[in-house]
């Protein structure tokens, strides 16, 4: 059987720090699955792994059968956002994603400005990036994941900055993009998104990976509250 | 073709710097020249040329103008080659899917601009010398100090490029402004194509092309080589 996202014994180690640790793990096609952890435990780095941007110090990860930096460089279709979105600050939201969309040309303007739409973005604002606030900037970014229709989507924690009602929207386009067919990775310090999208639970913890108990190991793992979160509790 | 319009694009909020830029410093060049001297009229356009780019035995402060062009390309380069939003040039590695795909497009932008300033250099140097009464007489000098003034640039440029991916971009400025100085300082340089270029031009400059072009290509595999190895993130 092949799968959606396979690593085997995956180590990475930066100046001597483990920073991920004999990983070993497979996903399912089509199915949406959580990475939870503390801020450091090596989620972001596991991510990054995957999107092939890091390389791994021995191990091997596979995607959709292929595997990274031996038979293909980077995953054939992949929609990324990093914990922090980054754009070219002097154009506005949708030539961003009109240059980046180019690259591939795999579609036009019009799936474009869907896609922004979809994250309740406005395709015609002719404002600047720099003007933006941090949750347009990640609505942005989402919209930069998905709106090429990638089989595999890495999203590394998609709703930071959004209010309650765009984290609502956004559940909804990740359960349409599963329901197209496409694998999706997520991590979330929020229990409620796991618990709403998550097909399957693992718990990163000091550079290992393991398979989670639903809603107990959700609960194991919940960092202290912080103001900025409690509105999202 | 597609990948370097696409580059185009990216500096379109910036064409006017460049711009500005290309036509300023050939102005500022001859301005110091008209100043340095009172006449012209017995002149000719290929005497200016060699006032700018010849030995320093004919005019001794020409090194400053060459300072000031080379000045210019540093500055051009900043413009080209900015460093990007770092998780903006992860989304556009991620749909290249190459690495050295999108440093070969980098490298091409920056040698199209070079042809640009030098393009621009030459050229308001030719017109501006006409508002002196100096007489316009075509010489094959103008189309050699075109191609070595081309040649030579892009070498520093990439020379440039692979101290600041092998170390800092302070040590990459640093030493291209020293391996600048040190050119115009050489009162007898070897390298036909250096500073002085005017006085070292001959019919047999093949192997002097030949050299640089294959430094180009060196120093275009080095730097390849090396951001491949690189994490991205």
């Amino acid at each position: 059987m092949t799968f959606a996202v396979q690593l085997n014994n995956v180590r990475k180690t930066i100046k001597g720090r483990e920073i991920l640790n004999d990983v070993t793990f497979t996903i399912n096609k089509g199915s949406i699955v959580g990475f939870v952890g503390h801020n450091g435990s090596g989620k972001s780095m596991l991510f990054r792994i995957i999107a092939g941007l890091v390389k791994p110090t021995s191990g091997e990860v596979s995607l959709f059968g292929e595997t990274l930096h031996c038979t293909i460089s980077f995953p054939r279709s992949a929609g990324v956002i990093l914990e922090k979105p980054g754009f070219l600050e002097q154009y506005s939201g949708f030539d961003n994603l009109k240059f980046l969309a180019d690259i591939q040309g795999k579609i036009g303007a019009d799936q474009i400005k869907t896609s922004m739409r979809q994250l309740g973005l406005d395709p015609e604002d002719r404002r600047k990036v720099k003007t933006y606030s941090l949750g347009m900037k990640q609505k942005l970014a989402i919209a930069q994941a998905i709106m090429e229709k990638p089989d595999l989507i890495l999203l590394d924690e998609p709703m930071n900055g959004l209010d309650e009602d765009s984290v609502h929207n956004v559940y909804q386009l990740i359960r349409q993009e599963k329901a197209r067919g496409a694998t999706i990775l997520l991590t979330s310090h929020h229990k409620a998104d796991i618990e709403a999208l998550c097909d399957e639970v693992y718990k990163v913890s000091a550079g290992t990976v393991s398979k989670a108990e639903y809603s107990a190991s959700v609960h194991a793992i919940q960092p202290p509250l912080q103001p900025s979160l409690v509105n999202r509790r | 073709m597609k990948l370097f319009l696409l580059g185009i694009r990216s500096l379109r909020e910036d064409l006017i710097k460049l711009i500005l830029l290309s036509l300023g410093i050939p102005a500022l060049n001859l301005l110091l020249l008209s100043g340095s001297r009172t006449e012209f009229s017995e002149t000719t356009t290929s005497h200016v040329l060699s006032l700018l780019f010849g030995s320093v035995h004919n005019n001794p402060l020409n090194w400053i103008y060459w300072m000031i062009l080379c000045f210019g390309y540093l500055l051009l380069l900043q413009i080209v080659w900015k460093p990007n939003v770092q998780t903006f040039e992860v989304y556009q590695i991620l749909r290249y899917r190459n690495v050295s795909l999108y440093w070969r497009a980098k490298f091409i932008l920056g040698f199209v601009l070079t042809v640009f300033y030098v393009l621009c250099f030459l050229a308001v140097t030719f017109a501006g010398s006409l508002l002196w009464d100096v007489h316009a007489v075509w010489d094959v000098k103008w189309l050699a100090v075109l191609v070595c003034l081309i040649l030579n640039l892009y070498l520093h440029a990439l020379t440039w490029l692979a101290i600041k991916v092998y170390s800092l971009v302070e040590a990459a400025l640093v030493l291209a402004g020293l391996m600048f100085y040190a050119g115009v300082r050489l009162t007898e340089p070897y390298i036909p194509l250096y500073y002085a270029m005017i006085d070292h031009l001959h019919p047999n400059l093949w192997p002097a092309f030949a050299v640089e072009l294959l430094l180009i290509l060196v120093a275009m595999a080095l730097i390849i080589w090396r951001v491949r190895l690189k994490d991205l993130v």
